[in-house]
């Protein structure tokens, strides 16, 4: 079975900088029921990869099928308005995906302890119940696909543990495709590795086998030492930091 | 795995292979969705904030009767005034609205691809959709504030014909609508040039003239506006002897259709590029 299927596609970017090709000519097959875990550094198009398999972009040439409901990328917030609470919000994002929105933020209420914040305004959340709310909201809804860039979990003290355990409890109902800089979370996330480099993507049975293909790209391209060094703790604080989509 | 597929209701849409059916019922969720998402963000400030939607017309309809009254003003057709303008405002409002509403839809939703089931077309169409019920209720609430008075006609003589006359009106609002909701996330400005554009067709439309009434000339000018033809076929669902030499509802309806088509084409073209 395939969750997501990415056959033949060509990416390019229009930047300011003038025409990226990203990918071309990528094919890939994601399986379904397993996590896969894509390493790359920076610039490899990581991002790009996450967005394609969750259709917030478009390829320029190729098809892109999906199994099942993708959820948006964890923690985005882009679906979301600041004006709208909590649970308005969550509502919406079922409503879309036909499936059921009360369930859905009783489970977040329970699982972040928010109690009445969860019917105020998305713009008056603190940072912590902000980052609690898009965790828990991200997993809230039985999606087929789970999709994250850098950020799977989040939040801080004992919430951030009980965070990754529900990423390892959704593992066994739903396909994870994640993207990341860092060896240790395919370590404990994923079941297949991935390394993406020069615009291609190669899969490997064996996470360990991921992580040597890419500590060996990575001490062969010099700039990137200092992007090791930073923890996957920044790019998880800049989706946070992103807000909720412009106000009317 | 074969057990589940008939077993397992909840594995039933992984399984089975998308059809054109499911694709709609999709589309439609999704639509509905961002309806209820609409007119939510319209009452953030107070629950009753909406029902501004429904008072804005009845408001601008109030001033036009008012003024006219002062200048002693006389129907072009009928006995009463109010309905006279009535009928010619209800057609244009929904025209205006709708067609102008789908500028600004797919910015100002915030949504561009921010969810999978969610396309910039759905946001188009369900802000073009929640405009033209918005304006049949508040159609409705007129014309049957209009009857309480006592003006019988309020009623219309013929309603299919003055439903045809509407749904007609509506289908060119969201043709015109989609160009407009292409036009308009490229360029901000295209907001402003159309809302001025399409409320001075407000002259040219026959809200205030009976069109058969007026010179062949300036007749014949006249009905190359689509809009006036909406009028006119909404209007003739309430008179029994209005005349309705200038009305073509082939022109309307051809019209609408090739609009909604031109609207549809530009949106696939520069789908990948809509904000």
């Amino acid at each position: 079975m395939i969750a997501v299927d990415l056959d033949d596609v060509t990416k390019t970017y229009r930047g300011k900088h003038g025409a990226k090709r990203v990918f071309e000519n990528l094919s890939v097959r994601f399986p379904a029921g397993s996590a896969v875990g894509i390493l790359g550094t920076k610039g490899s198009g990581k991002s790009t990869l996450i967005r394609l398999i969750g259709g917030s972009t478009l390829p320029d040439r190729g098809r892109i099928r999906r199994q099942g409901l993708v959820s948006p990328p964890i923690a985005n917030t882009r679906a979301y308005h600041a004006s709208l609470s909590g649970r308005e919000n969550i509502h919406f994002v079922a409503r879309v995906n036909g499936l059921d929105g009360p369930t859905a933020s009783a489970f977040v209420e329970n699982f972040t302890g928010l109690g009445a914040t969860l019917d105020q305004p998305l713009s008056t959340y603190t940072r912590e119940s902000r980052a609690r709310f898009l965790f828990a909201a991200s997993y809230a809804l039985p999606f087929d696909v789970y999709i994250a860039d850098e950020a799977l979990f989040g939040g801080s003290g004992p919430f951030r543990e009980r965070c990754a355990a529900l990423v390892q409890a959704r593992r066994a109902q739903a396909s994870f495709i994640f993207a990341t800089r860092s060896p240790q979370m395919l370590r404990r996330f994923a079941d297949i590795g991935g390394v993406l480099h020069d615009g291609q993507l190669q899969l490997f049975d064996r996470v360990g086998d991921a992580i040597r293909t890419f500590l060996a790209l990575d001490k062969a391209t010099p700039q990137s030492d200092d992007t090791l060094e930073e923890d996957d703790e920044v790019d998880e604080e800049r989706d946070l930091d992103e807000p909720f989509g412009p106000l009317e | 795995m074969v057990d589940n597929v008939f077993f397992d209701h909840g594995d039933d849409r992984r399984t089975r292979h998308a059809t054109l059916f499911d694709g709609f019922r999709t589309q439609a969720r999704v639509i509905a969705a961002l309806m209820l998402r609409e007119i939510r963000l319209r009452s953030i400030h107070s629950r009753l904030s909406y029902l501004l939607a429904f008072v804005e017309p009845i408001l601008q309809l109030v001033m036009m009767m008012t003024i006219f009254t002062l200048i002693g003003r006389r129907p072009d057709f009928g006995t009463s005034l109010l309905l006279f303008l009535g009928t010619g405002i209800m057609p244009f409002f929904l025209f205006t609205h709708v067609s102008g509403r789908c500028t600004g839809a797919i910015r100002a939703s915030g949504l561009v691809r921010a969810l999978t089931a969610v396309q910039p077309i759905d946001i188009m169409i369900a802000r073009a959709l929640l405009e033209t019920a918005t304006l049949l209720i508040v159609a409705v609430m007129l014309f049957s504030f209009i009857y309480a008075t006592g003006v019988r006609e309020a009623f219309p003589i013929q309603p299919i014909v003055a439903i045809q006359g509407f749904a007609a009106t509506a289908l060119l609002g969201i043709g015109v609508g989609l160009i407009n909701g292409v036009i308009g996330s490229f360029f901000r400005l295209w907001a402003v040039i159309y809302g001025v554009a399409s409320r001075s067709l407000i002259f040219l439309s026959g809200v205030f003239f009976v069109p058969d009434l007026m010179p062949p000339g300036i007749r014949y000018v006249l009905s190359w506006n689509p809009l006036l033809h909406g009028l006119e076929w909404f209007r003739s669902g309430f008179y029994l002897t209005y005349p309705t030499l200038t009305l073509s509802k082939s022109y309307l309806i051809g019209f609408g259709v090739a609009s909604l088509l031109i609207g549809l084409a530009l949106e696939r073209v520069f789908r990948s590029r809509l904000i």
